[in-house]
């Protein structure tokens, strides 16, 4: 019997040994997400920018492709109307509604792009050939912005999940959430590709 | 035999430890050019080398051309800042690294652009210097002529001196700054490098200490001392054997809780060059041919 309290007592110590070292690790992985979700924020914005001297750049050589070009613009000003609440990470349905307001502009992008190929002038305009490639090099900046996000998200959520976060989670952290992350969609996550 | 079966558990259990395996193989960082592909002559390895270190002394700013042999199944643009973050090119506070990626297999080319350059080597001006310089020798086959033009013209807009086709100067002022940012960089880089390489060592062997007690004593309580003894040891060596491996992989994350192993000051010799802790964010141009 008394061997059995020992052991348990070793074991006891040793849980407190493995649990002191990550008990700042919830909050800095918190921190972790949240500079990573400015960073999706922060680009997304950057594309939702560029998008109206695109649109008028193509205007001036492609004025009848109106349909593409109201369908963007909807889009864009769609997402720049989207009021970003501070608890969408932790909300599911706001979550999802911004995730599909960006996929729309970003479909209707490269929906654009790919009307535009039926114009050779437009293609070698100097002005166009750079909104282009500020585009395209945004759209990266968006997927690995948002691999960061989902990265960070997932230390995070898995620290709250498993032993030692678990428990320090019980015992100081219990009023953080655990956060939505992006589901990858392959079809509408591609980024719009443009050959020349 | 029950040894044995102890054994495999405690194996299991250290595979766990070990999950966030990665998935790209990266080269080594051989030197600020890195040749995989064998596509240029000793002699133009050698003309890249020294214009590119002699670029970092005047800027700080860190190149490094790359030709790979392939891009294991990724896009060249999860390729590209994957491998950037992974050598960690660039001055850690300024993020001012430049890769030029070249994949000859998948015909792809790609110039990645650190955080802190995205402003200077635009992903118009990458792409002007992709289209101009690079994709039309890469067509014509001349792949050497392709690199070493688009690395010229990489250079000539991070010394301010670029004059790209039809289109306005693109200047660089912040000269004396950026030598003086350099001198503090290497000079807070050498104080805080050394200690921060062994704290991790420390805290290697703190936690491999502690993880083989917690296993002695557990076993002691159930079995023979030698036996105990024996696991201890192996958890021992299992944990710091883990550790190191996890420590190696893992550096092309963004943020990395537990503090990166960056060399924390560049280096301007010739030989054992280095990355200076730069990250990357998606910023650059790709071209294919």
């Amino acid at each position: 019997m008394r061997n059995v309290g020992i052991v348990i007592a070793v074991i006891l110590i040793a849980l407190l040994v493995v649990m002191i070292p990550s008990i700042n690790n919830i909050p800095k992985y918190d921190e972790a997400v949240k500079a990573s979700w400015s960073q999706v924020l922060n680009q997304y914005k950057r594309r939702s920018d560029l998008v109206p001297n695109l649109v008028s750049t193509v205007k001036g050589y492609a004025a009848h492709e109106e349909k593409v070009l109201v369908e963007v613009t909807k889009a864009r000003s769609a997402v720049a109307q989207m009021t970003i609440s501070k608890d969408i990470l932790n909300d599911k349905a706001a979550f999802a509604q911004f995730q599909s307001k960006q996929n729309e502009l970003s479909s209707a992008l490269s929906r654009l792009l790919v009307t535009v190929e039926k114009y050779p002038d437009l293609k070698a305009n100097q002005n166009f050939v750079m909104l282009q490639s500020q585009l395209e090099g945004t759209e990266n900046r968006i997927s690995v912005a948002r691999r960061d996000y989902i990265q960070a998200v997932q230390i995070y959520n898995t620290e709250l999940r498993t032993f030692p976060g678990r428990l320090w989670h019980m015992m100081l952290y219990s009023d953080m959430k655990l956060y939505e992350t992006f589901s990858v969609d392959e079809a509408t996550q591609r980024v719009p590709e443009v050959n020349f | 035999m029950r040894l044995l079966s102890r054994l495999g558990i405690l194996l299991v259990l250290i595979g766990f430890l070990n999950l966030n395996a990665q998935e790209i193989h990266f080269p080594s960082l051989s030197g600020r050019v890195v040749d995989e592909a064998n596509i240029l002559t000793g002699a133009q390895k050698k003309q890249l080398t020294d214009q590119l270190q002699t670029l970092e002394k005047q800027t700080s700013d860190q190149v490094v051309v790359v030709t790979l042999k392939s891009l294991q199944g990724n896009t060249i643009e999860v390729f590209g800042f994957r491998l950037g973050r992974h050598w960690q090119i660039g001055q850690k506070e300024k993020n001012n690294g430049v890769l030029l990626i070249v994949a000859p297999k998948e015909r792809k080319v790609r110039i990645e652009v650190g955080y802190g350059l995205e402003g200077i080597l635009t992903d118009g001006l990458s792409k002007m210097i992709i289209d101009n310089d690079i994709v039309p020798s890469f067509k014509k086959g001349n792949m050497q002529e392709g690199i070493m033009k688009g690395t010229k013209s990489i250079l000539e807009v991070l010394q301010g001196q670029y004059v790209p086709p039809k289109k306005n100067n693109v200047s660089r002022t912040d000269k004396g700054a950026v030598s003086f940012g350099v001198g503090v960089a290497v000079f807070f880089g050498l104080l805080f490098a050394a200690p921060l390489f062994n704290s991790i060592i420390n805290n290697m062997l703190l936690i491999s200490i502690v993880n083989s007690i917690i296993v002695f004593f557990t076993f002691v309580g159930v079995g023979p001392l030698g036996e105990a003894f024996a696991m201890g040891v192996f958890m021992f060596f299992g944990s710091i054997v883990t550790m190191m491996s996890k420590y190696q992989v893992g550096s092309d994350s963004w943020y990395s809780p537990n503090g990166s192993f960056s060399s924390g000051s560049s280096s301007f010799g010739s030989s054992g060059f280095s990355g200076g802790g730069g990250s990357f964010g998606g910023g650059g141009a790709s071209g294919s041919w």
